[in-house]
C-alpha cells in the first residue's frame, strides 16, 4: 500500500493539470478579491470584522470543484489512454487497495487546492483591505473547524469525480459528465427535499456560511455518507473491470 | 517432475456470445523461452490479460509458480515483468522518471539499478529527454527495462519487438537469450515474426480461434520441419537394404503403401534411384517434401494470413 502511495503521490507531484490547477486557482482567487475592493457596494456591505474575513477564506473559492473535477479526470483517464493502469495491477496489488490509494492522493490534491486557495485569498485579502482586528482563539476555533469540515466537502466531492473516472475512463466523457454534474445535476437534487433526503449534494461549500450545528452535523454525515458510498462503488466497479 | 512457472487448466474468457479463449490448457516450464503465436484476434493478447490479472476469465484457474488462488496469484504476479500489448509510459516524463515510478511501485530504493538496466537495453545515453520524443524502438527497450526492474523470474512480453528496427531485434533476441541463459528467467513471448521467434523459443504454443492447437519444442518443431526424400518404391524391404548397404543411413522411415521416408541423402536422389533400379526396386515416385517453419505454423493456424 505504501508503495501504491509513493507511486501516486510522484505522479500527482508532476502532473502539468495539478500544478496548472493551482496556478490558475490562486490567481483567480486572488483577482476576486482585488475586484472586490474596487466595489464601491462591496466595501460598504463588507464589515471589517475577523469573522467575515474567516467566511470570505472559504466562500470565494466556490469553483474549487471544476479544478478538483479537471485534475481527477486528467490524473485517472490519463492511466486509461496510456495504458499505465495496468502497471500497478499487473504486479499483483489488490484492486481495492490500488483504488484506496488513488482515493488518497486525490483527497490530498483537493485538500492541496483548497490550502492554495486560502492562503491566495488570505494574502491578497492582507494587501487589499488590510489585517481585520485581532484574532482570537475563538476565531482560530472556527477557521480550524470550518477548515476540517470543508476538507471533509472537497474530499467527499473529489470521490465522486474518482468514481466517474474509474467508470467512464475516457477523458471528455469524464469531463462532460462531471461538469454536467456540477452544474445541473448538483443543483437540481440538492435544493428538492429528495435530495436532502437521499444524503445527495446538500453540502455545497457555498451552503457553509451561517452553519449551526445541526447544520455541521447534517454536512458532516452527508459528506461521510457519499466518500463512503462513492468510494465503494468505485471500488468495486474498479474491481470488476475487465481493463485492456 | 518439471517446474511449472505457468499453468492454466480450461482457461476460457466469453465476451458476450463471444469466445475469445476456449479451454486453453497451457504450460511453461521453469527456463523455457515461450513462444506464443497466433493470427491477429487469435486470443493471445487476451490470454495473456488473464495471466497477467488484468481481466477475469469467465471459467478456468491459473497457477503461477505452482501456485492457485487469488491472494497467490497477486503475490505471484510480483514476480513478472511484462509488456502487455505496447509498453505502458508515462508520455510527459522522462525515461529515467518513468523507471524511478516503477522502482516507487516495487519498492526500490536502489537508483543504481535503474542506471544498470537503462544501460543493458542500451538507452543509458536518453538523458532528459521525454518518452513522448521516443522513437517506437526506444519505448520498446524502455519497457523491457521497466519489465526488468526487480529482477523478474518471469518475463511476459506480448509483440516486444515491434517497431524494433533490424539491429534492434538481434540485439532484443540477444538480451532474452542471454536472459534467459545467465539468469534463468522464463519468458514468454508473442510475436508477429515466426521466423525471429524460431531463433529463440524453445517451446511453442499456437492458438487459433482461441483454442491451443499445440503445444511443442523447438526439438519437436525441427522434426516436424526437417526435410526429407518421399520415395515409393515396388519392394520396400529391399530398398530399405540398398539404403543400409550401398548408402550407410538409418535414418529412414518406412511407412504404409511401400513409401519411405529418407531424411538424410537430401541431394542424392539420382544415386538413390540407380542403386534401387541395379537392385530391381522399381521407383513409382520421388520427391523432396517437408513444410519450412512458417508454413507449419500457418497450417497450424489454418493457413492464410497469420499474425
Amino acid at each position: 500500500m505504501l508503495n501504491l502511495l509513493r507511486s501516486d503521490f510522484y505522479k500527482l507531484k508532476r502532473s502539468k493539470t495539478f500544478l496548472t490547477c493551482l496556478g490558475i486557482l490562486a490567481l483567480v482567487v486572488a483577482y476576486i478579491i482585488i475586484d472586490f475592493s474596487s466595489s464601491a457596494y462591496t466595501k460598504e456591505q463588507l464589515s471589517p470584522s475577523t469573522f467575515h474575513w474567516i467566511y470570505m477564506l472559504f466562500q470565494v473559492p466556490y469553483f474549487i470543484p471544476v479544478c478538483q473535477a479537471l485534475f481527477i479526470t486528467m490524473l485517472i483517464t490519463n492511466e486509461y489512454s496510456t495504458g499505465t493502469i495496468k502497471d500497478s495491477v499487473s504486479l499483483g496489488f489488490s484492486r481495492m487497495k490500488i483504488y484506496l490509494s488513488k482515493l488518497i492522493t486525490v483527497s490530498v490534491g483537493s485538500i492541496l487546492i483548497m490550502i492554495v486557495s486560502i492562503f491566495s485569498i488570505g494574502i491578497t485579502s492582507i494587501f487589499v483591505f488590510g489585517i481585520y482586528g485581532a484574532f482570537s482563539m475563538v476565531d482560530l476555533l472556527l477557521l480550524v473547524r470550518m477548515f476540517l469540515i470543508q476538507a471533509l466537502l472537497y474530499t467527499a466531492y473529489g470521490s465522486i469525480f474518482l468514481m466517474i473516472a474509474f467508470l467512464i475512463k475516457n477523458i471528455g466523457g469524464t469531463m462532460a459528465f462531471s461538469i454536467f454534474f456540477i452544474l445541473i445535476l448538483g443543483s437540481i437534487i440538492g435544493n428538492s427535499s429528495w435530495g436532502r433526503i437521499l444524503l445527495l449534494m446538500d453540502f455545497s461549500p457555498t451552503s457553509i456560511p451561517h452553519p449551526q450545528a445541526v447544520d455541521i452535523g447534517i454536512t458532516t454525515a452527508v459528506a461521510l455518507s457519499n466518500l463512503v458510498i462513492c468510494s465503494g462503488i468505485g471500488g468495486f466497479i474498479f474491481k470488476k473491470q475487465d481493463i485492456k | 517432475m518439471a517446474e511449472y512457472i505457468l499453468q492454466t487448466f480450461g482457461l476460457t474468457k466469453q465476451y458476450g456470445n463471444h469466445t475469445a479463449v476456449n479451454n486453453v490448457n497451457m504450460k511453461i516450464k521453469k527456463g523455457d523461452i515461450y513462444g506464443f503465436i497466433g493470427r491477429n484476434g487469435a486470443g493471445k493478447t487476451t490470454m495473456i490479460r488473464m495471466i497477467m490479472g488484468l481481466v477475469t476469465p469467465t471459467k478456468g484457474e491459473i497457477e503461477l509458480f505452482s501456485r492457485k488462488g487469488e491472494k497467490n496469484m497477486n503475490a505471484g504476479l510480483n514476480r513478472i515483468g511484462s509488456i502487455i500489448e505496447h509498453p505502458a509510459l508515462y508520455p510527459d516524463f522522462t525515461g529515467y522518471e518513468n523507471m524511478e515510478l516503477r522502482g516507487k511501485l516495487l519498492g526500490i530504493p536502489d537508483k543504481k539499478m535503474i542506471g544498470s538496466i537503462l544501460e543493458v537495453v542500451g538507452l543509458n545515453d536518453i538523458g532528459k529527454k521525454k518518452v513522448k520524443h521516443f522513437s517506437l524502438g526506444m519505448r520498446q527497450r524502455l519497457g523491457l527495462a521497466l519489465a526488468l526492474l526487480g529482477n523478474p523470474d518471469f518475463l511476459v512480453l506480448d509483440e516486444p519487438i515491434n517497431g524494433l528496427d533490424p539491429e534492434g531485434i538481434v540485439e532484443m533476441r540477444k538480451l532474452l537469450k542471454k536472459l534467459n541463459e545467465e539468469q534463468g528467467i522464463t519468458i514468454l513471448i508473442s510475436s508477429h515474426i515466426l521466423g525471429e521467434l524460431s531463433k529463440m523459443a524453445t517451446r511453442y504454443g499456437v492458438i487459433n480461434n482461441g483454442t491451443l492447437v499445440e503445444e511443442f519444442t523447438d526439438q519437436e518443431l525441427k522434426l516436424k520441419c526437417r526435410k526429407y526424400l518421399s520415395l515409393r518404391v515396388s519392394d520396400s524391404a529391399r530398398a530399405s537394404m540398398v539404403l543400409e548397404d550401398v548408402f550407410k543411413t538409418a535414418n529412414y522411415e518406412v511407412m504404409p503403401d511401400n513409401v519411405i521416408l529418407v531424411y538424410d541423402l537430401l541431394n542424392m536422389s539420382g544415386e538413390i534411384c540407380l542403386e534401387l533400379a541395379k537392385n530391381n526396386v522399381k521407383i513409382y515416385s520421388i520427391e523432396s517434401k517437408g513444410d519450412d517453419l512458417e508454413e507449419y505454423f500457418m497450417k497450424l493456424m489454418g493457413g492464410g494470413h497469420y499474425a
